[in-house]
């Protein structure tokens, strides 16, 4: 036999190594997690970042700051769905970038932000607290807003629980931005942007039943990078947000982000967990029918019953669903417990449907769950302002008005939505006006380029996007605050603003998880900036030296300032092994 | 070939398994609760242990049938179609410009070894194929569509026009929207066959019975007529092997032209983690490319006797 050939025993030998290499990214990860010791050099930091979005650059800065401070760091791009995993599995090492953008069916809510970022029982493997985050003080203030009707009250309750995070130096947030640039043909007039989704967004638009042509056009095209690949409402993405044109929502957004009635002629609520709702008079489905309380019953029904996963995390808390008052068309709904963000999470996310004609489709189709449901362009009958005429999958989506809505565009016959993959093509067919929007936020050089052509304008609006650092809170060197204070003072903000945004986009000087565009924006009180000799003084004056070679070391077991602030961290751990020498 | 197409299925799913990612989290959109993931995993069957996947998977495979796209949410088979057939309107035409122009100047340029026009038209050809094709789509681009105007830059239609695939295809405006795309697939694939056909032809040139049919005083267009029937064999080879290609689509053009073909259906169905198109559209283009050795195989016996094996040679 060939000396160079494995031999079956051989063979079976290496057998373990090839399945574990099936689970080397988990194993991987887990092994460059740091390691730190009291006394020691700070171990290598390692940062997983996305490859999108300028996050390689962000990151080379601030291993060129830290790297000052005497701190090794070792960045690991990776892609999205990599990034995901590592994130929901805690295999990103010491530190990620994160971009926080409110959902828009609740950006007028923070509850879901608030808890699925930082509350306690969000902190551990496969959840949305990736820092492992756990603050007492924060679940208190979160607890109470969650109780709260007085919208004051809540306010105040929401910017203290801000206030928490932005003391305890937890997320490092980076920027609000960049700002939102769409550029269209200024031939349409009349459209307005929302704040944070800009003039041509799917999300909350209020342009296409507002805008006219100067020159008499009613077909508009709008050119958007990828499309949902199919119409069912009930789908796992829900077809959220152009699907709202055809199912008209029962509460949606103003421009301002505002909460108003939109299928409900109004919503109020009586105690903690009741909330009456009054169905709009006069409405009808685009076959002609009417829209009956009996819809709207049906809808809360259905939801109920099948709870589709886009919908069952904020239907969970409701009990009941009765019709109070069939003549005024009034609809109470109990909750299990006190449901202050009933209206965002619950009004604002649903939609109507077609009793008359889900009912049928399922079984005709012979499904049990509305999520299998195959939903060709006639079944996609709603009560919206625009009917869907024609779905060409990953091409385009056609809208044509729907006269009898009580706000049916008036300038606009037909909208035309169509995949535009590239921003190249993006630009050039907005030059050529193949195009007449594009639901795309060009950076500011792009839009300078755009502008050379006389038939094209361009609005900003700022955005409710803030991208920061999260860091393993739960481990050293991150446990000590004083070493996250440091590193907060250690991230150029201003470089991700003028140069990764090229100015589009504002300097933040405080851990603010709402930015100021957001209704529930509240100024947080500790403040920092970008200073390198102030992070210096910061991690002296907390016991922290370097060693001969310049790289930072912690500060020894027996400094007791240092016991006490990490071990203020430990005591929210308690069923967690320690992970460094210094037995506290 | 049954083998081989198991083990095809079998190192899809090992693949599939090891690849980073939860279809569910490309779905469900961050910052819904984890609630929703874990219900949307339990409906897709995800949550089932990975044998009960793996024989499930098997079972589709055996009988074609790949289950539904969890992006579309229709049949795999749905999508599969509609993308394949867009991706065959732009190759084939593309193929047949490239299989005839890239034959008839390789046996032009074979035939007139060492003259200026050959030297020239073998630079240009290995210059344009060393372009990358979405660099050369964008020269069209800007050349044709954002510059003169001639032509429009992306889709299979206008805006709004809408249609099934037959009236799309078969519609006044097609060729103008799949000028671009096509041009650009055929000026870089021509230079594959063009040089092949080259080769051969010169190495047939030198032959005794192009040197008899001279001596017989036989027209240079007929002796060029027979070089071509010999040194064409190694073409169906290449044709064979451009087959493949075409069932998997262009992902690059499709991208800058906005085609919506079987290249970008899969990038997308990667990107959201679509296990059921992704194995369809991979199994299926290994059984394309499987079959189509085979075929060139058996044709290649059929077109060149001296490859032919006998009964007697099996035997032996």
């Amino acid at each position: 036999m060939d000396s160079h050939c494995l031999s079956r025993r051989s063979f079976l030998g290496l057998a373990p190594s090839i399945l574990g290499a099936a689970a080397v990214p988990t194993a991987f990860f887990e092994s460059v997690a740091s390691a730190a010791v009291a006394g020691r050099p700070v171990p290598e930091l390692v940062l997983s970042h996305q490859t999108t979005g300028g996050e390689p650059e962000m990151a080379r800065k601030l291993s060129e700051d830290l790297e000052k401070l005497g701190l090794r760091m070792k960045l690991r791009p990776l892609s999205l769905q990599a990034w995901l995993d590592a994130m929901t599995q805690r295999t990103y090492g010491d530190m990620t970038n994160r971009v926080k953008t409110p959902l828009p069916q609740r950006i007028a809510d923070p509850e879901s932000l608030l808890f699925e970022t930082y509350h306690s029982s969000q902190a551990q493997s496969p959840r949305y607290n990736f820092g492992n985050y756990k603050q007492p003080e924060f679940d208190k203030w979160y607890e109470l807003q969650a109780r709260e009707f007085d919208p004051k009250k809540r306010l105040e309750y929401i910017g203290r629980a801000a206030n928490v995070i932005g003391a305890d130096y937890f997320d490092c947030f980076r920027g609000n931005g960049p700002s939102v640039l769409h550029v269209y043909n200024k031939d349409w007039t009349g459209g307005i942007g929302t704040a944070g989704y800009g003039l041509a967004g799917t999300a909350f638009n209020w342009t296409w039943p507002l805008i006219r042509s100067a020159s008499g056009k009613r077909r508009v095209v709008v050119g958007q990078p990828s499309m949902r690949a199919h119409t069912n409402p009930f789908a796992p993405d829900g077809w959220s947000y152009e699907g709202q044109y055809v199912f008209d929502r029962l509460a949606t957004l103003d421009e301002n982000l505002k909460i108003i009635p939109w299928a409900l002629e109004s919503f109020g609520s009586k105690d903690a967990v009741t909330w009456d709702v009054v169905l709009r008079r006069g409405m009808k489905w685009h076959d002609g029918r009417p829209v009956t309380v009996d819809d709207l019953k049906w809808t809360f029904d259905f939801i109920l019953a099948h709870k589709p996963s886009f919908f069952s995390p904020v239907w969970d808390n409701v009990a009941s669903v009765t019709v109070t008052d069939p003549a005024r068309q009034a609809v109470r709904i109990v909750c299990k417990q006190p449901y202050a963000s009933f209206p965002a999470a619950v009004l604002v996310f649903t939609s109507l449907y077609p009793r008359h004609v889900i009912e049928p489709m399922m079984r005709e189709q012979g499904v049990s769950k509305p999520h299998e449901l195959r939903f060709e362009s006639r079944h996609v009958v709603g009560s919206g302002f625009f009917k869907l005429k024609r779905y060409t999958r990953d091409v385009e989506m056609v809208y044509e008005a729907n006269k009898d809505h009580w706000f049916a565009p008036k300038g606009v016959d037909e909208l035309v939505w169509k995949v535009v993959r590239t921003v190249d093509a993006m630009m050039g067919q907005l030059q050529n006006r193949e195009i007449d929007f594009a639901y795309m936020s060009f950076t500011p050089s792009q839009v300078k380029e755009l502008l050379k052509s006389p038939y094209l304008a361009v609005k900003e609006h700022p955005t409710t996007a803030a991208p920061y650092y999260t860091f393993r809170i739960d481990q050293l060197p991150w446990r000590d605050i004083e070493f996250r204070k440091a590193f907060h003072w250690s991230v150029d903000r201003n470089y991700q603003v003028q140069v990764m945004w090229e100015g589009a986009g504002r300097v933040v000087t405080e851990d603010s998880v709402f930015v100021p565009s957001h209704p529930f924006y509240t100024p947080v009180e500790t403040k920092h900036g970008y200073d390198l000799q102030r992070a210096r003084q910061i991690l002296k004056d907390a016991g922290y030296t370097w060693d001969g070679s310049g790289r930072l070391v912690l500060p020894v077991d027996g400094d007791p300032n240092f016991r006490k602030r990490v071990n203020d961290v430990v005591i929210q751990y308690p069923g967690q092994k320690n992970l460094y020498a210094p037995v506290l | 070939m049954g083998f081989v197409l198991f083990m095809i299925a079998t190192l899809m799913f090992g693949m599939f398994v090891l690849l980073p990612g939860d279809p569910a989290a490309s779905f469900v959109e961050e910052g819904l609760s984890r609630k929703a993931l874990e219900r949307q995993r339990e409906l897709w069957g995800l949550d089932a242990p990975l044998h009960v996947q793996y024989l499930r998977y098997l079972g589709n495979v055996a009988t074609l049938e790949f289950g539904v796209s969890f992006r579309a949410q229709v049949p795999v088979r749905e999508v599969l179609v509609e993308k394949f057939l867009n991706s065959i309107a732009m190759m084939l035409p593309a193929l047949i410009l490239i299989m005839v122009g890239g034959t008839v100047i390789g046996a032009y340029l074979g035939w007139r070894r060492g003259t200026a026009v050959e030297k020239t038209a073998v630079l240009a050809g290995l210059a344009v194929e060393s372009m990358p094709s979405f660099f050369a789509g964008i020269v069209m681009l800007m050349l044709f569509s954002y510059g003169l105007g001639w032509l429009p830059s992306s889709g299979m239609g206008p805006s709004g026009s809408g249609g099934s695939f037959v009236a799309t295809v078969f519609s006044s405006d097609f060729p103008r929207y799949a000028a671009l795309p096509v041009l650009t697939l055929a000026v870089r694939g021509v230079n594959g066959p063009m040089l092949l056909m080259r080769t051969s032809m010169i190495e047939i040139r030198g032959s005794d019975f192009l040197m008899l049919l001279e001596a017989k005083g036989v027209s240079e267009l007929r002796i060029v007529r027979h070089a071509v029937r010999n040194a064409i064999l190694p073409m169906i080879t290449y044709f064979g092997v451009l087959i493949g290609t075409l069932f998997q689509g262009q992902v690059l053009l499709e991208t800058v032209f906005g085609w919506p073909g079987i290249g970008r259906a899969v990038v997308d169905a990667l990107a959201a983690r679509d296990f059921p198109v992704l194995q369809g559209a991979f199994f299926f283009t290994a059984i394309v490319v499987v079959g189509m050795n085979l075929v060139v195989d058996v044709l290649y016996g059929y077109l060149d006797p001296r490859v032919r094996v006998t009964g007697d040679e099996v035997r032996a």
